[in-house]
């Protein structure tokens, strides 16, 4: 069975994570995707490099693509680009802005060979604004929206302590990018019109905090006004990072502690187990299954009022209750009880073995692939199943220049123009590099 | 300018995140998109409430749908969306494994009414695996699947001290799935044919993870392998956590020199971030900083070998106190004029009034029926020939639910007896 997308041509101008793994996802679902690099490569090759050019992160955001190399500061490397795109359906970039006019293959430019092309541009700040032409990286993003902050990663100073396992703005950018590219392709079926999709790594990282972004004065009035003069007051007197931190209260303070009784984590005897209780049933199976009874704790009643006087009190006494509880046996025993009553427990795994776990390895997430140059992999595969027309991962990441030549061909170049291509320097890598 | 997918009608019975996100995805891309809730409704109604009924969180997360209340515990309530489906293009659902079946809203049965039902699925582990039938929510796959702890967001004994300011696995499988509903109604539209669409929250977590958890053995067997071993040695001997973290910390890996230019530094009036990618980036923030001898991007640094790391710590050092002596205007004028990634370390809450956000109308202002008007995160993307972005707020429970049965061809005599009946609706007694 084809994928979704089968029969659809991508070319991608695209480096480290936002732009290469919407390539990916795209690959994902069957488009046949093709990744222009410069003859230095993709900054993410020399990241962690295994061998030379050669990354586990190049390998995971770049599965499924072939690759050629052209010289897009040369005329001859940009005509190659304004013949191929043509014959293409996608072309995504997330280059800086400014670089694609540049390079000449900005949208107008492009378009003018391919009326309905799809032209998909990730810039960090978005193509507008005072921050547009701003450099911008996932943790730019992460500082810039408050999303660094409100993870509370940052020291006095406001210095991060942690730096996040994952780049959630990237990702959020990726994926936001390959629906509208889905979405584009469909108005282009129904209507014959291609057009221009942006995307920024800044709307990616503030939709992840859609609620707490938001301003609707009648809640504020109440729940977030108290703590934006608490801040200003704190900064008025020239306080830290910590001490703005502490007047925002986190997420406790915006939700209630009473939320957060049965949505976090406690010590077992063993180790600690982690609740993710968002529902009133939920709250119930973890009160069945500590056997606490249900007039134990009033805050899941519907009139209890999370930020009346004495709350914190009612609320510090059940979790001593739940924490005893917790204290008296292991993890493994906790989590077959809390299983059993329904409710959603985990125990906190380590990112390097989950490719061992038997739930992911029973879902199939995790596809084994063979790179040319380094051999076998498995690495995360397509993000979600299709039933009528299914993803699969198409294959490893390219090389640098591992395909340019196959490319060429297949789009009509002659032997010679690609033989002269490449002594130009217009295409492929350099004779001695 | 209708939106991409204009005239597609999407139903969903979704509660939380993952799923409610996914229709305000869609609706932003221009979908009719109506909101199925129980009696009670959704559950995110009563988090952080500020009117019966209301929060921040049920706004954010429900914007652009129309509301119906329906008691599917009820065969006639099941009825009724059986005969709704008829007139929809997408369902969309998040609720626990065997549920769907129970109350005669999975695919199969749904498909019965509406052949080329495009049916998009998110559960917390799957449908198979020893797993499958356990509750899940972000906060629990987040543990799972190995984020809490690769975020270091854990204390000695595994007990989270920082819970995330997002819920990274339930927005990555709401933009899952709204790409495979995209993706699938290209695919019905080029061959006519529907089909079930389904992610798990775990994916979604590992693919927040994709460097970390996949394995590639000729890297591995240098950087990662070591890394097992150790951790495996130390499990054998109840290690805590934090020793697990340090380990991990600590472990030889090329990403110590990248750290240098990706990383925060205080300076005088507070800290910077720096986000160099690249090579050019690293260029860059040297050349603002006037940093003149560091070797980490030489060709022939080892970024593993035995004297790296006191590189890595004295050029670190360096670009601590150098930034140390400025203040947050005058480096971030310089980074900019160089043309380096770098940013303060800004506020939430100040967010709404940020001058990009406004310029780029990231949050327009929306106006709510029982809770006037506000201000919320918006579409994700602009396209420039269909409209992205609704203007609609999200649903009051029950305002809509005789308006949408009437349209979709309940007679009032009907609606009256369902309603009467509980099959609809919020009972007068709730």
């Amino acid at each position: 069975m084809p994928g979704a997308l089968d029969g659809i041509k991508v070319l991608e101008v695209t480096q480290i994570i936002a732009g290469p793994m919407c390539g990916v996802m795209l690959s994902d679902l069957g488009a046949d995707v093709i990744k222009i690099e410069s003859a230095a490569g993709d900054g993410m090759r020399l990241l962690g490099q295994i061998s030379p050019g050669e990354s586990k992160g190049f390998h995971v955001f770049n599965r499924g693509k072939r690759g050629m190399v052209l010289n897009l500061q040369d005329p001859d490397g940009q005509a190659v680009v304004q013949r191929l795109i043509a014959e293409m359906d996608v072309f995504l970039i997330n280059a800086r802005p400014g670089v694609p006019e540049r390079l000449s293959i900005d949208y107008d430019g492009l378009r003018a060979h391919k009326p309905d092309l799809i032209y998909l541009e990730n810039t960090a700040y978005g193509p507008t604004g005072p921050s547009a032409h701003r450099a911008g990286a996932d943790i730019i993003a992460q500082a810039y929206s408050g999303l660094m902050a409100g993870d509370e990663k940052v020291d006095e100073h406001g210095g991060p302590d942690l730096i996040t396992a994952t780049t959630p703005a990237d990702f959020v950018a990726a994926f936001t990018s390959t629906i509208a590219v889905c979405a584009a392709l469909f108005h282009r079926e129904r209507t014959g019109e291609g057009q221009k999709i942006d995307t920024s790594l800044l709307a990616g990282a503030m939709v992840l905090q859609n609620a707490f972004a938001s301003r609707m004065p009648v809640s504020d009035a109440v729940l977030l006004d108290p703590i934006l003069s608490g801040l200003a007051a704190v900064r008025d007197r020239g306080g830290s990072y910590r001490d703005l931190l502490g007047a925002r209260g986190g997420l406790r303070a915006l939700v209630g502690g009473a939320f957060f009784l049965y949505y976090g984590g406690y010590q077992t005897s063993d180790g600690a187990i982690m609740l993710g209780c968002v529902t009133p049933p939920n709250r119930q199976q973890v009160r069945n299954a500590l056997g606490l009874e249900p007039g134990d704790d009033p805050t899941d009643g519907g009139d209890f009022n999370p930020l009346a006087d004495g709350s914190e009190e009612i609320v510090a006494g059940i979790r001593a209750k739940i924490s005893d509880a917790f204290a008296s046996d292991t993890t493994e025993n906790w989590i077959a009880k809390l299983d059993a009553a329904g409710a959603p427990a985990s125990q906190v795994n380590i990112p390097e073995e989950m490719i061992d776990d038997p739930q992911v390895q029973a879902l199939g997430i995790m596809v084994d692939l063979e790179h040319r140059l380094t051999g076998p992999e498995t690495m995360v595969g397509p993000p979600f199943r299709m039933s009528a027309s299914p993803l699969a991962a198409q294959g490893a990441s390219p090389p640098l220049d591992g395909d340019t030549d196959e490319v060429l061909i297949e789009y009509g170049y002659t032997a010679e123009e690609v033989a002269a291509l490449r002594s130009s320097g217009a295409v492929g890598l350099p004779a001695d590099s | 300018m209708p939106g991409p997918l204009d005239g597609i009608k999407v139903l969903e019975l979704t509660q939380i995140i993952a799923g409610p996100y996914c229709g305000v995805a869609l609706a932003d891309l221009g979908a009719e998109v109506i909101k199925l809730e129980s009696p009670a409704g959704d559950a995110s109604r009563k988090i952080a409430q500020f009117a019966p009924g209301e929060s921040k969180a049920f706004h954010g997360l429900n914007r652009g749908k129309r509301g119906l209340v329906v008691d599917l515990s009820k065969p006639a309530g099941q009825e009724v969306t059986h005969r709704l489906i008829r007139d929809f293009d997408v369902f969309v659902t998040n609720v626990r494994p065997g549920v769907a079946e129970r109350i005669g809203v999975d695919y199969e049965t749904l498909r019965q009414f509406r052949e080329d039902l495009i049916y998009f699925e998110v559960t917390g582990y799957g449908d198979r695996g020893p797993s499958a039938q356990r509750a899940g929510s972000d906060l629990v796959v987040q543990a799972y699947s190995g984020l809490l702890a690769g975020d270091l967001k854990v204390g000695a004994n595994g007990a989270p001290e920082h819970i995330t300011a997002t819920a990274p696995s339930d927005y990555v499988a709401a933009l899952g799935g709204a790409m495979g509903v995209c993706a699938a109604l290209f695919h019905r539209e080029r061959t006519g044919e529907g089909q079930r669409v389904s992610t798990t929250l775990l994916g979604a977590g590992l693919a927040l993870q994709a460097p970390w958890a996949g394995d590639v053995p000729v890297s591995d067997s240098i950087l990662l392998d070591p890394l097992r071993r150790m951790m495996s040695d130390l499990r054998a001997n109840n290690a805590t956590y934090a020793e697990m973290i340090e380990a991990r910390r600590s472990r030889p890996n090329q990403g110590k020199a990248f750290r240098i230019y990706y990383s925060g530094y205080p300076v005088k009036d507070g800290a910077i971030i720096l986000g160099a990618l690249t090579p050019q980036n690293r260029d860059q923030i040297r050349a603002a900083l006037e940093i003149t001898d560091d070797p980490t991007d030489d060709e022939d640094f080892n970024a593993i070998g035995p004297d790296a790391d006191v590189i890595v710590a004295r050029v670190e050092a360096e670009i601590r106190s150098t930034l140390a002596g400025g203040t947050m205007s005058d480096w971030m004028a310089r980074l900019d004029a160089a043309g380096a990634p770098a940013s303060p370390v800004n506020w939430l809450e100040d967010m709404a009034d940020d001058p990009q956000v406004v310029a780029m109308d990231l949050m327009p202002s929306i106006e709510h029926r029982l809770t006037g008007p506000e201000r919320q995160v918006g579409a994700l993307v602009e396209m420039s020939k269909t409209e992205t972005g609704s203007s609609r707020p999200a649903p009051t429970l029950d305002a809509e639910t005789d308006d949408i049965l009437r349209e979709h061809g309940f007679a009032a005599e009907q609606i009256a007896r369902l309603r009467a009946s509980g099959t609809i609706g919020v009972s007068a007694g709730d």
